[in-house]
């Protein structure tokens, strides 16, 4: 059955003093994964996002995409025009508006190979150059890329260990 | 030793001329290429150089996920990193600057190159978290 790894890690939570003088520490645990995009060579890590119903690409990630004809524009393909009609998708600290598209993603497995590439829908937000830029930022959401596969997360009884894959 | 690049410097493609960025106001008052120049030069630099390895681009990948597994990265919180050979070969706020600056300088097709993103702590907390 083919199965890639995933990464779970703490990025470094919040630690928040409690009543009784202990410090509480609340995790801050992302879910990653590699994958490569519209049949390119490089790989790239991404995050697995639970809870988001569409993938989302900052600029620095889909520009490029965009120009090697690897994304199939939903709406209006990019141009310059004004960016207020665009609908807008809540990031962070701020709303940014977006493009919807579609690409094709390959999970992938650093040792062993590769899940099938799926096209997936994709939200290609416009972080640049109108205001502050997001971080080059890849995020997996689980419609489309879960769709007939299995995701599985252990965590040891202490909660220190973790581990994730996806099969299929 | 990682090598840090900077804004706004001309890119010589090879065999060719110069190549003028196109460049963007800012707040600072330095000029810097577009992000839309930016990938253009990135994509046509793709056809410059033979297609990289996958085996080796998936050795960098192992040793930058060991690295952050490790916690080998804090020192480069907020900064894109370029890995190379299990090596970072640079850092710079513009992942495509610097892909297209390493590329160049280390005679590369973009695509082999690891660029990846080191969030600062804390980052991508939730506002509602941010703000406890």
């Amino acid at each position: 059955m083919p199965e890639i790894r995933l990464y779970p890690q703490d990025d470094g939570g919040l630690t928040i003093p409690s009543a009784t003088g202990n410090a509480i520490y609340l995790p801050q645990f992302r879910l990653r994964a590699w994958v490569r995009i519209g049949g390119e060579y490089a790989l790239r890590q991404a995050i697995l996002d639970t809870g988001a119903p569409a993938s989302i690409f900052t600029k620095h990630i889909w520009l490029p995409l965009h120009q090697s004809g690897r994304i199939e524009w939903l709406g209006e393909p990019p141009n310059p025009a004004d960016h207020t009609v665009l609908p807008k998708v809540i990031l962070l600290r701020g709303q940014y508006p977006f493009r919807l598209g579609r690409v094709t993603v390959e999970l992938a497995d650093l040792d062993s190979g590769s899940l099938r590439p799926v096209r997936i829908l994709v939200q290609c937000v416009e972080d640049q150059p109108e205001r502050e830029p997001l971080p080059r930022l890849l995020i997996l959401g689980v419609a489309d890329l879960l769709h007939g596969r299995t995701l599985t997360l252990r965590a040891s009884a202490d909660g220190a260990a973790w581990r994730g894959t996806i099969s299929e | 030793m990682a090598r840090s690049t900077k804004r706004g410097a001309r890119k010589a493609m090879p065999g060719s001329e110069v190549i003028e960025h196109r460049t963007t106001p800012t707040s600072t008052g330095f000029l810097v290429p577009s992000v839309d120049q930016l990938a253009t030069e990135l994509t046509a630099l793709e056809h410059h150089f033979p297609p990289p390895e996958a085996a080796e681009i998936a050795a960098d990948c192992r040793w930058f996920q060991d690295q952050q597994t490790n916690g080998g990265l804090a020192a480069y919180r907020g900064m894109n990193v370029a890995v190379y050979q299990k090596a970072i070969v640079g850092t710079g706020a513009n992942s495509l600057q610097l892909t297209l600056d390493l590329a160049l300088a280390l005679k590369l097709h973009p695509q082999r190159l690891v660029v990846e993103y080191i969030p600062r702590l804390g980052e991508f907390l939730s506002e509602s978290l941010s703000r406890a």
